[in-house]
């Protein structure tokens, strides 16, 4: 065999437990298990990146079942990328593809979650906007402004009560009975510094929040909050939760669209 | 390249106490690609105390053996990366860890013959002629050996190191593990690599199975490899020198109570 060969014979091997190494390896005591070492070890150490992501998806399986369906997930998903960190990305819709218990959707969800904290946790570093920096946008110009989130910013909507049950399994709150179904709830997640953060959103903000993401301007966003709210409020109302996105460090610019300039 | 003195491989667990109690340790070792990151905690963390340590990235992706074509985007990030953290050298391992697009996260060994160092050399130069300088390449463990093989182990990498003239890393642990699984004497390893090719020195820890022993990184330093250790200090001299642990990490005191055994088998240079 040649250098490719013998590589794709090995991988085949690690792979897909598929014979054809073997001829060229020498074979002396405890053959099997050496060769063992790469074939499991491949699996342990995928099944411990899992593990590092998905720790309360972990918890919530018990370690064996765990082990056993990330076992599963590894001989059906190839790692293509360069980082380890990076494995597991889909582990959520493959676990609703299983299909294979009275939870999967909870389950796919609290997995897509702890992926979504993952993805907050080594978002890119970027500065917030300092409330500051608007003071010098003429009110007549406000209508105009559009806003940059910064790069950590993510949303989650979730069907069930897989944030108290994961904050429950982080010891910071009362476990609930069961892992169910419940009322629709919008999540906002964030970092400060290296520290995450979530919180819940109400529908008014979790949509102006998202009109914000897709670029809609500060007048744009007091259009939509008229439909819920008296007119004269309306202008409070919107300047009062920029506000607080800018205080919790959300916002990282703005813009002024050409309109207005 | 220039002795650092003694090390340890940057664990996060390690992170606070590093920070607050600063301790006499030569430079630290980061693992590349838990730092290929956008952002947030490692880097936050690597960039605070690369401005207080000598610093060198040890990689475990590059796969330099593999038949697949180099990893552009791999390579990017690398010299972003060493760009922004400034290390001494940047190392990697003499194998490779996937082909056709996967990534077995392994390292998997290579036969040492005449078409893999055929192989190996221009891959090597490319990524000296990307990075903009020489790199280490690390000897490292492995379980089952090829019937194709022509050279020894240390032939090869005295051979790659002279035609790709990069450097090495010579994991002493890893030799004498290789030295058991594949029954030869490590000081003729030792004595098969050439002085002027090592610029640094790995030490960790193994698993003993009945015939053959695993490279777990999960224990102290066994007594035969600071037997080892001794005898390649006399061959290299003060040489870079740094602990691997990567499972059941002790509180960092151990490590230094471990490094110091290291210092103490060998004439110790100054700490940063």
């Amino acid at each position: 065999m040649d250098l490719q060969d013998l590589q794709r014979a090995f991988q085949a091997r690690v792979l897909l437990r598929q014979e054809g190494i073997e001829v060229e390896l020498n074979r002396g005591d405890d053959f099997e298990p050496r060769l063992d070492t790469y074939v499991e070890g491949y699996r342990t150490r995928l099944v411990e990146a899992l593990s590092a992501t998905y720790p309360v998806l972990q918890k919530t399986l018990g370690g064996e079942t765990f082990a056993q369906q990330m076992r599963d997930y590894v001989d059906t998903t190839r790692s293509l990328h360069y980082s380890v960190r990076e494995y597991g990305a889909d582990l959520a819709q493959w676990l609703e593809s299983r299909n294979d218990s009275g939870r999967t959707r909870e389950l796919a969800e609290l997995s897509r979650w702890e992926w979504t904290l993952a993805d907050v946790f080594d978002a890119r570093d970027d500065q917030a906007l300092e409330l500051s920096a608007l003071a010098t946008v003429p009110p007549a110009r406000w209508p105009g402004l559009s806003f940059t989130l910064r790069a950590c910013v993510r949303r989650f909507e979730t069907q069930g009560n897989i944030v108290q049950w994961w904050r429950a399994a982080n010891g910071l709150c009362d476990q609930p009975a069961e892992l169910i179904d419940g009322e629709p709830s919008q999540w906002l997640l964030w970092r400060r510094g290296v520290k995450t953060f979530f919180r819940s959103l109400d529908a008014d903000e979790a949509s102006l929040l998202d009109a914000a993401r897709g670029g809609s301007t500060f007048g744009e966003l007091c259009a939509r909050l008229a439909a819920d709210v008296p007119d004269t409020e309306v202008a409070v109302r919107a300047a009062s939760l920029l506000r607080g996105w800018i205080a919790e460090e959300l916002i990282a610019d703005y813009v002024l669209s050409a309109e207005s300039e | 390249m220039k002795n650092l003195g003694f090390g340890l491989g940057l664990r996060p667990d390690h992170y606070e106490a590093i920070l607050a109690d600063r301790p006499p340790i030569g430079f630290f070792e980061a693992l590349t690609e838990n730092y290929l990151v956008p952002g947030g905690k490692p880097l936050h963390y690597l960039e605070r105390i690369r401005a207080q340590y000598p610093l060198v990235l040890h990689g475990v992706s590059l796969s330099i053996g593999s038949t697949q074509p180099l990893n552009r985007e791999y390579l990017k990030a690398l010299k972003a990366l060493m760009l922004r953290v400034e290390p001494h050298w940047i190392s990697d391992h003499l194998c490779w860890t996937g082909t056709d697009g996967v990534n077995l996260h392994d390292l998997m060994p290579l036969p040492y013959t005449e078409e893999a160092l055929q192989h190996l050399v221009p891959r090597i130069q490319e990524v000296q002629d990307r990075v903009g300088g020489r790199i280490l390449l690390e000897n490292v463990s492995s379980y089952v050996s090829f019937k194709d093989s022509t050279l020894t182990e240390w032939e090869f990498l005295a051979e790659l190191s002279a035609r790709a003239d990069c450097l090495l890393l010579l994991d002493v642990n890893n030799v004498y593990v290789n030295s058991v699984n594949h029954h030869f004497d490590p000081e003729e390893f030792l004595r098969g690599i050439p002085r002027h090719r090592v610029a640094q020195i790995h030490l960790a820890g193994h698993e003993r199975q009945k015939s053959f022993i695993i490279d777990t990184h999960d224990a102290p330093v066994a007594e035969p490899v600071w037997n080892l250790y001794r005898r390649a200090v006399e061959r290299f001299g003060a040489v870079s020198t740094m602990i691997e642990r990567d499972a059941n990490i002790p509180p960092l005191d151990e490590l230094l109570e471990e490094l110091d055994v290291a210092r103490r088998l060998t004439a110790a240079p100054a700490v940063a």
